[in-house]
């Protein structure tokens, strides 16, 4: 990190954090910091715990020990910071979970409508810009149903958009996708970086992270075991489990 | 055997009193059901254990005790346990109203649960009011698959309070039955009876069907 990110509020913050399901501890003593803008790549085995990490960024799972800050906003169990950091948080997920019985753009308002309390026309409006930006405006009457995964995902992108977070979380979001579209979603996501979004992305596509990403973690077992650039990471991995990982990704 | 129409219509007045005292019956069932099982489903789905057990408790207890036995309860161990009077009516409607309840909360919990949890965490993550959640994501994609039980429930309440005649709340059944029994006409009016509970429950099945249509074309 540089000099300046030092006075400045760290958009993520987690320390010495750990989460058990029943006896089974998934993650142990996470120590993580995103800067504003930071486009950071989680990767790891399946199991590894990458899911459950930013998953508890946004509190959709509780964490026991350790302290998760989000812009400033400490998580705990009081719902008024849980509220004001889901606001800021945007997340997509690998089955999208688009609101079927909604159409595009109903999806892509209603949270603008009952959490910022906009307008319908105001909503409806920046709903149409995010749709532009994803590049399906001419899909806002549909059904969730009618389209493609990779259309599917890019709504979920733009629905989340629409919030105007501060930061965006993914969660595997090209893995349940046809190998055709995982490009349009990852060109999207290119994009998003691009403005200067704040970024967790969980993911296997190695390229994604090179191009995109300024920090790689990588993750086993619950705990983050390795944190770098992309060149360091790619070429020159630490740990035998990362260098283990990498030959299986890259199938060297 | 000779099928005496007209004496049907000489006593359709009092026929039609029984059909008001049934759907009363069955209105007020429903009326006291619904919130019952509304608030039951949403506690058992709920994050609360104790209260989801609490739930599961009185829908276990309520779905076990035949109808006929509430019904007794309500009209002759209610008054004195509460110190005053209890129409058969009111008794009657209660304990329908309690079992049709717990029915109710199992028919709605079916469709919550059917619902992907993907749904609830995307809701969630956009910081939506958990009221605005089950309102707009929750109870519209649940209703899709409850609305046929449901309806279903309705046709077996309608029925259900033919039971209210056991405790001489004078409803369809058992006006029938004693007008028979004063003009020695069973046949007619037994036939009546059959014929007006048709009248009453077949437009409530149509409407499922079509309401199951038109949610139907509602999604996709
Ligand atoms: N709700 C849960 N209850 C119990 N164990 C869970 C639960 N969710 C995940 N796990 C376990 O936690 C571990 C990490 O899961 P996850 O974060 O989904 O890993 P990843 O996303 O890296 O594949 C896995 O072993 C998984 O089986
Ligand atoms: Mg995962």
């Amino acid at each position: 990190m540089t000099a300046a990110s030092a006075t400045r509020t760290p958009a993520i913050r987690i320390e010495g954090m750990s989460k058990w399901y029943g006896a089974f501890q998934v993650l142990a003593d996470i120590d993580l910091t995103v800067m504003p803008g930071d486009r950071l790549v989680v990767c790891g085995p399946s199991g590894s715990g990458k899911s459950t990490l930013i998953r508890c960024i946004n509190r959709l799972e509780e964490h026991q020990e350790g302290t998760i800050t989000v812009d400033g906003i400490r998580l705990d169990e009081n719902t008024r910071n849980i509220d004001a950091v889901r606001k800021e948080v945007g997340m997509v997920f690998q089955q999208f979970n688009l609101f079927p019985h909604l159409t595009i753009l109903e999806n892509c308002t209603l949270a603008p409508r009952t959490v910022r309390r906009m307008s319908k026309s105001d909503a409806e409006a920046r709903a149409m810009h995010y749709l532009h930006k994803v590049r399906i405006p001419e899909q806002a009457g549909k059904y969730p149903g009618q389209l493609s995964g990779g259309q599917q995902q890019r709504v979920a992108i733009a629905r989340s958009l629409c919030m105007d977070p501060r930061i965006m979380l993914f969660d595997e979001p090209t893995s349940a996708l046809d190998p055709e579209m995982i490009k349009e979603v990852l060109d999207t996501m290119t994009d998003l970086a691009q403005e200067g979004m704040t970024m967790v992305v969980v993911t296997h596509e190695m390229g994604f992270a090179r191009r995109v990403a300024d920090r790689v973690v990588f993750m086993d077992r619950g705990r983050i075991v390795e944190q770098k650039p992309p060149e360091d990471f790619f070429n020159a991995p630490e740990h035998p489990r990362t260098k283990l990982f990498l030959d299986q990704v890259l199938g060297h | 055997m000779d099928f005496q129409f007209d004496i049907i219509l000489r006593y359709l007045p009092d026929l039609l009193q029984g059909v008001r005292m049934t759907l009363i019956a069955f209105f007020t069932a429903l009326a006291i059901g619904l919130p019952i099982g509304m608030t039951l489903c949403v506690l058992r789905v709920g994050k609360s254990r104790g209260l989801g057990r609490a739930a599961a408790v009185y829908t276990t207890v309520f779905r076990t005790i035949p109808e006929v036995v509430l019904i007794f309860w309500m009209f002759y161990c209610l008054p004195p346990l509460v110190g005053g009077t209890v129409s058969g009516l009111w008794a009657g409607s209660l304990a329908l109203g309690l079992i049709s309840g717990a029915f109710l909360a199992e028919i709605f919990r079916g469709g919550v649960q059917s619902i992907p949890r993907g749904q609830w965490e995307a809701a969630t993550a956009l910081a939506l009011p958990r009221v605005t959640i089950w309102r707009r994501i929750i109870v519209p994609q649940a209703a899709r698959l409850a609305i046929p039980p449901f309806i279903n429930h309705l046709t077996e309440l309608m029925k259900g309070t033919t039971l209210l005649a056991t405790i001489g709340v004078a409803d369809l059944a058992l006006k029938s039955y004693v007008l028979g029994a004063q003009t020695f006409r069973y046949f007619e009016f037994l036939t009546a009876i059959a014929l007006l509970y048709f009248i009453i429950i077949f437009p409530v099945a149509r409407f499922a069907e079509y309401v199951e249509r038109r949610l139907a074309v509602a999604t996709r």
